[in-house]
């Protein structure tokens, strides 16, 4: 796969950039944050995705509406009373706009996890945590590289019943027959694998490791930069400039808190950093294709 | 010797000071969101087994067995997804633990749900997923060591499965669908979660169990056939 802008980053800064965006968008309970962060998310995902990016976007509006309205159902407090159904029951604003608020926070949360998904391959996440956990890391190699090779076994096994014909009527039946066979080939495969690795000397020693990842200058950079944005709005909410109550009363902080002020743009610099990274990248290089 | 229980002195320090520094930021910044907190917790209770996974220095066979069993985890469920409703991977998890012991049982069921989720989507409900199978596969390992599920025994093994998911692996699912919605639905308890959470899991204990009841004796009887043959 193609790998160009955000995600040619090292993948440890990518990988604290998505953890910093997933907290920062599921504990920022305030209407224009959790706007911001699904607007963002929104436009990476398609700026990474392509596309095919909006066919998921619009899957999730549904979901996006039956959770903003399935609040106020559940939730009669608030003082404004839109209107009342079923013999009284309230159904009021100060509800729904918090329906709103959450059901924006958790679909931009499920959008960021879509962009993490394009961007952190598993390779990425092995560069990660192989070092921390050598073992574990060694056997999350394994199993990725064994899905689709036990994939081909049961292919193959598969045209050998056929070809034998003692593939039966039952599908469910003939996919568990396959499955045994494949466990048994598996299983002696994985023994003689294991074997060589205690040849080639396993576990005797340091175990070095390779990979394509290092850290750049340009890596610094981006750390010191999410880190400052980070701290930024960590003291922003903890100076109560991100604060919203909905119920029973609208109390949200708005322009006249200058810690909201400070809090938002850093919150759309955060958000924004990808995309930027991005669409820098991409001006860059249809500017030196059109010198040549 | 001195050095080992050092370094399990400082390994506790590391975790008490990650629990408080939890609790400090939850408290001063968390807005009553209580999500990431839960999850936090959830990652910390998968710590120990990685840790002792790791502490063991496990030999070459045991790493490719575990890779082995998830892999073959993760392959099953793909294999017979054109059956619905029918999710098999929960079983193969558990004969993992029964075939290789509580720990292996929790590794693989939590690295192959972490695979799987590459094809089925990575989401903040992936840490509880990994939690809960590899619960699932410690379960079914204690369970074997105490003679108590066993390949022999297929009904009570298939009981025990489903059982293991009902009352494990589905609640604590839904205790993650419950953090994840935490005030989207209004002051809902939580029971209303576990109860709407149940039919779902009946029927992943049902698949569970059917996997178990015609699937555990064949795959127990290869692996130890297997042992036998490389005398592990």
């Amino acid at each position: 796969m193609r790998q160009k802008g955000f995600a040619t980053y090292n993948p440890i800064v990518c990988f604290v950039y998505f953890a910093g965006t997933i907290v920062i968008s599921m504990l920022t309970v305030h209407p224009a944050a959790a706007f911001i962060s699904l607007v963002m998310a929104a436009v990476c995902y398609i700026n990474v995705h392509g596309r095919t990016a909006f066919k998921l976007i619009g899957a999730m509006l549904p979901i996006f509406a039956l959770l903003a309205l399935a609040n106020p159902v559940f939730n009669t407090r608030g003082k404004t009373v839109l209107f009342t159904y079923m013999g009284g029951r309230a159904f009021t604003l100060e509800a729904l706009y918090y329906g709103i608020v959450l059901a924006a926070m958790f679909i931009s949360v499920i959008i960021w996890f879509f962009v993490y998904h394009e961007i952190m391959t598993a390779d990425k996440l092995l560069y990660i945590f192989g070092g921390l956990a050598p073992a574990l890391g060694l056997a999350l190699s394994m199993i990725l590289r064994l899905v689709p090779h036990y994939g081909n076994h049961m292919k193959s096994i598969s045209a050998a019943r056929k070809a034998i014909s003692c593939d039966g009527e039952n599908k469910t039946a003939e996919t568990a027959n396959i499955m045994l066979a494949m466990l048994s080939w598996s299983l002696e495969e994985g023994i003689i694998t294991s074997d060589s690795m205690k040849c080639r000397g396993y576990g005797c020693g340091k175990r070095s490791r390779f990979s394509v990842y290092s850290f750049k200058a340009k890596d610094v950079l981006l750390i010191l930069w999410i880190a400052a944005l980070i701290v930024c709005i960590i003291m922003c909410k903890a100076k109560k400039g991100l604060e919203a109550v909905f119920l029973p009363n609208i109390n949200i902080s708005g322009e006249e808190n200058r810690y909201f002020v400070m809090g938002l743009m850093a919150m759309i610099l955060y958000f924004a950093t990808p995309i930027v990274i991005n669409v820098t990248e991409a001006v860059k290089w249809s500017f030196l294709k059109s010198g040549i | 010797m001195q050095g080992k229980s050092v370094k399990r002195l400082l390994g506790y320090i590391v975790m008490l000071l990650f629990t408080l520094a939890v609790l400090l930021a939850f408290w001063k910044l968390g807005s009553g969101r209580y999500y990431l907190f839960a999850t936090l917790l959830i990652i910390g209770g998968m710590l120990p087994f990685i840790l002792g996974f790791e502490r063991k220095k496990p030999q070459a066979g045991e790493i490719v067995l575990v890779s082995v069993m998830s892999a073959v985890a993760v392959v099953a469920r793909m294999a017979f997804s054109f059956v619905p409703h029918f999710k098999p991977m929960a079983g193969i998890i558990m004969i993992t633990g029964m075939a290789f012991g509580p720990t292996a049982g929790f590794i693989s069921g939590m690295l192959s749900l972490f695979v799987s989720n590459f094809t089925a989507g990575q989401g903040p409900w992936t840490p509880w997923q990994m939690f809960a199978f590899g619960m699932a596969g410690f379960a079914a390992g204690i369970l074997y060591e105490k003679n108590i599920m066993n390949e022999n025994r297929r009904l009570v093994t298939a009981l025990l499965g489903f059982l293991i998911v009902v009352l494990i692996v589905g609640p604590l699912l839904d205790t993650s669908t419950f953090f994840l919605m935490d005030g989207m639905l209004g002051d809902m308890t939580p029971w209303a979660i576990y109860l709407s959470g149940l039919s779902v899991n009946a029927v992943n204990g049902a698949a569970t169990a059917v996997t178990l009841l015609f699937l555990c004796k064949p795959f127990m009887e290869r692996i130890n056939r297997i042992k036998l043959k490389y005398d592990i």
